[in-house]
């Protein structure tokens, strides 16, 4: 008989389809599962590394929902300061799927968190996107306000959308005790205060990121059962952990995790596709050329050339990128450069008082 | 003694001067004025090339060579000052984006306004006032501003849009004006206005010119003598402005504006 790797493709074996290659020029590393369209209503959320993406998709022609824009007159860094186009919501970072579920409960007015008003100085904050409103809010009647605005943008987002790209950022979350909320920043940190009485740390499990996913999943495919999912895995390590690991160890836990669910999830589910953008930017084969010298910010290169594959893979040509310029030239984006993206997880490192 | 040499540039809101300057024949005996105008989005396709502003679109040099007596380049050298007029700078006006379009569309927490469309969602202050800040910092009249800064040193003055007509409180959308007025949120954003500008012209360089005080009523909407029978932009400035015209002013206001000016200048 023969053996079942005789007739495999470059791409199958580590010797052409890796050591051989550069990583500037591989090819076939990504056959995406579905098409995207240029006109598919395209929704982004995730980890701060799923800024770049938004941001590319918009530079080649395709449709990213911005269900919030910015009021007409905001220049491009002042609106990202409050929030706007960095993702397809005002909802900031949604580092953990817990949190993106979450957000969907209470879009559907099937949850509602508790305690989510943090005050700091005498502003209050949405304790669950506090990097939108910078400056905070005047009262919490305000916040609650405001949010409520915001979730009902989320949810017509979601009833709309065609393709969902979510990037997997991270497993360690802090959750309120008393109700579960989970949070995208620790309490302390831009708002409000940290008491162990109230808050616990978390660092969610394989099974638990799986069953989110699928409810989100769920949740959406029940009101809008055309919506496809593209999921990939942020290859952006932790600034810092609060389990016990050291941070290298607890971040290849987290990035495993993730990828194992991102992986499942394709294999298993027609509408969902995995591109590997981890794979792209941390795997050892890029020799972390695509790295920033602090190891863990993405230099724009790397960026770049983890959306070259996808388009590539896609079919994007050249034209129809250089077709997409006169469009986005009127439109509001921050350019992408290095620590281009809003990222409260960041903030961590201003607690790190090693030398 | 020679005359001094101003240099007008602005949009449909340099109309009121111009036609002002011919109530102040006065005035001619110690500047010659030299306008150049025409629409605001048009006004930005103009680059500075060697000493010269040039416009970079033929439409834009077709306007002004009509409405600015067959001149569409504007040499920086030579002129006592400049006074930039509209153009985007300002904080109501029909057809520019403004802290009052803004109001419109948006409800501040604290002036809800039944008038305010539905479907625009909240904002905050401190976003309210970032946005007034970036729609004057990214005006048309504050890139000239920075232009003629960096490269005169003669005065340089801003002359804002007007404020509305108090007409605006007896006829068309009068309940958005009056409930904005009783729930705060015009005074609010008329205090940022006035805040931000000063800002802006103050990073640029530039002096403010607001329009003087005896214009205005109700400290924020402009006399209607100033507002009623105010003239278009146009080659011959013949055409009048329909009746319920409330954002652009009259040569009376012009006057106003020259002679707040020519203090300024005096100073």
């Amino acid at each position: 008989m023969e053996s079942p790797y005789t007739g495999l493709p470059p791409r199958a074996f580590w010797r052409t389809g890796v050591s051989e290659q550069n990583p500037l020029t591989v090819t076939d590393l990504y056959r995406p599962k579905f098409k995207i369209g240029l006109e598919d209503k395209i929704v982004t959320a995730g980890s701060c590394f799923a800024q770049h993406i938004a941001n590319k998709f918009t530079a080649h022609g395709y449709q990213v929902v911005n269900a919030e824009p910015a009021p007409e007159g905001m220049d491009a860094a002042t609106a990202k300061k409050f929030g706007y186009g960095v993702y397809s919501a005002r909802y900031g970072n949604l580092y953990t799927t817990r949190q993106l579920l979450q957000l969907t409960l209470e879009s559907l007015g099937a949850a509602t968190p508790q305690h989510i008003v943090w005050e700091k100085e005498g502003r209050y904050f949405d304790a669950l996107r506090p990097s939108v409103e910078p400056e905070g809010l005047e009262s919490p009647d305000e916040v609650l306000l405001h949010r409520q605005a915001h979730l009902n943008a989320v949810r017509r987002m979601l009833r709309t959308m065609d393709l969902f790209v979510y990037t997997f950022g991270l497993t360690e979350a802090w959750v309120d005790k008393r109700d579960g909320t989970v949070f995208p920043t620790a309490p302390g940190t831009i708002a409000g205060s940290f008491d162990p009485e109230l808050f616990e740390f978390k660092n969610f499990t394989f099974s638990e990121v799986m069953k989110d996913f699928l409810r989100f999943r769920q949740l959406v495919l029940k009101r809008n059962p055309k919506a496809r999912f593209l999921v990939t895995v942020s290859p952006v390590p932790l600034t810092a952990t609060a389990g016990n690991e050291h941070v290298l160890a607890a971040t290849i836990y987290s990035k495993s995790v993730l990828r194992a669910v991102a992986g499942e999830l394709a294999q298993t589910l027609e509408d969902v596709d995995y591109f590997p953008s981890y794979e792209i930017i941390a795997a050892h084969s890029s020799r972390g050329f695509f790295y920033e010298s602090n190891l863990r910010s993405v230099h724009p290169a790397g960026v770049e050339n983890v959306m070259r594959i996808f388009f590539e893979a896609h079919g994007v040509t050249q034209t129809q990128e250089a077709a997409a310029r006169p469009r986005r030239a009127g439109k509001s984006k921050a350019a992408a450069g290095k620590d281009d993206v809003v990222c409260e997880e960041i903030l961590m490192e201003a607690f790190n008082k090693h030398e | 003694m020679s005359k001094q040499r101003v240099c007008i540039i602005g949009n449909s809101h340099a109309a009121a001067l111009r036609v002002g300057l011919d109530l102040l024949p006065e005035l001619n005996d110690k500047f010659v004025f030299d306008f150049f105008a025409a629409q605001s989005d048009l006004m930005r396709s103009m680059e500075l090339v060697g000493r010269k502003l040039v416009p970079t679109s033929e439409v834009t040099r077709q306007r002004l060579n009509a409405y600015s007596q067959g001149r569409a380049e504007i040499e920086i050298d030579g002129y006592d000052s400049f006074l930039i007029v509209g153009m985007g700078f300002g904080i109501a006006g029909p057809g520019f984006i403004s802290p009052f379009s803004a109001l419109q569309k948006y409800q501040i927490f604290g002036f809800q306004n039944t008038e305010t469309a539905a479907s625009g969602g909240f904002i905050s202050k401190p976003c309210f006032d970032a946005l007034t800040e970036s729609v004057l910092r990214n005006s048309t009249a504050n890139y000239f501003a920075a232009i003629l800064r960096k490269e005169t040193s003669v005065p340089v003055f801003l002359a804002p849009a007007p404020y509305p007509s108090e007409d605006v409180l007896s006829a068309g959308p009068k309940e958005f004006w009056l409930q904005s007025i009783r729930n705060g949120a015009w005074p609010y954003a008329v205090k940022v206005y006035r805040d931000k500008a000063e800002k802006i012209a103050g990073v640029s360089g530039c002096r403010l010119l607001f329009q003087p005080a005896q214009t205005l009523t109700q400290d924020s909407f402009t006399r209607k003598e100033f507002s009623h029978e105010s003239v278009r932009l146009s080659e011959a400035l013949d055409v009048k402005h329909p009746p319920f015209e409330p954002y652009h002013m009259n040569a009376a206001y012009g006057a106003e504006m020259l002679n707040a000016y020519h203090a300024m200048m005096s100073r």
